[in-house]
């Protein structure tokens, strides 16, 4: 697999085929932070996809000796964030509706879609800075650290945002470990 | 930490077409890079409109910095003067000192 540094410096001199593996590569872990801050489906490709014309508007920006994917990260969530602050998101389609089909039997598919929409209101009772931080670090498995540069934050911010996400997912769920700090 | 909340959040597509929507959208700025890849560095607006000034900015300082650091030579006149006034010293008779004052010198 190529890595990461060379396809940007591909991408950066035009190179289609390497900006579009450099999509491929990171699109799911990039939609899953904008669905959970947005909410929803369509809002979430759609700062999805901003966020990756702008990294490419930035890729002078990024420093090659530096992971690519968090510096990715940092723009789709900033991107999600931005447009859940610019306009009301659209409700038209609902997230549960839209994820994949566990593929299970009905009565484990209804527990799922139990779930599924117990996590919608979940999250829809988050900030959305607390959303992109609960995502970053109990799915995508990024630092504290990490995430407080991606969100531009205090490292202290970014353990309560997710503590207290977890907290409320918890309440809502019921299906979380004991309640840490990490 | 947990798998409930990466299924959910998940899309169900493979994410072909996300990125064949998201390559129509940057096909501007891919063919922008391309043509500057392939032209090179090329000189703003800015810097055109500058260079000229640039270069005359740096003739004047140049030339700022010559002229203080010419040798100096003294003014003609005061030359004269000094001759004179050695000639007047050094004479020997006092009919040419009286001449010489007489004269205005």
């Amino acid at each position: 697999m190529e890595p990461d540094a060379a396809l940007v410096a591909r991408a950066a001199a035009g190179d289609r085929e390497a900006f579009g593996a450099l999509v491929i590569r990171y699109q799911a872990p990039v939609r899953r932070v904008t669905r959970a801050v947005t909410g929803n489906a369509d809002d979430a490709d759609d700062a999805a996809q901003d966020a990756f014309l702008s990294a490419l508007d930035r890729l002078e920006t990024y420093d090659p000796s530096r992971p690519f994917g968090p510096w990715l990260m940092r723009i789709g969530s900033n991107a999600a964030i931005d447009l859940v602050r610019r306009r009301v998101v659209r409700t038209a389609v609902p997230l549960e509706h839209t994820v994949a089909s566990s593929g299970v039997s009905p009565a484990a598919e209804a527990e799922a879609a139990e779930i599924r929409a117990e996590l919608t209101a979940a999250l829809a009772e988050l900030p959305p800075r607390q959303r992109a931080a609960i995502t970053l670090f109990d799915v995508e498995g990024y630092a504290h650290a990490e995430i407080a540069a991606m969100l531009g934050v205090p490292e202290g911010t970014v353990r309560s945002d997710v503590f207290h996400a977890r907290r409320t997912l918890r309440k809502a769920l019921r299906v979380y470990g004991p309640e840490t700090e990490d | 930490m947990d798998e409930h909340l990466k299924r959910f959040l998940t899309p169900a597509d493979d994410g072909r077409a996300f990125t064949e929507a998201v390559l129509f959208r940057a096909s501007g700025a891919l063919a922008r890079r391309r043509q500057a890849d392939v032209e090179g560095p090329t000189w703003s607006l800015l810097e055109v409109w500058a260079r000229p000034w640039l270069i005359a900015a740096l003739l004047l300082l140049s030339i700022g910095i010559a002229i203080p650091s010419r040798p100096w030579s003294p003014p003609a006149t005061a030359s004269a003067d000094s001759t004179l006034v050695t000639d007047l010293l050094s004479s020997s008779s006092d009919s040419e000192v009286v001449l010489s004052v007489a004269l205005g010198n």
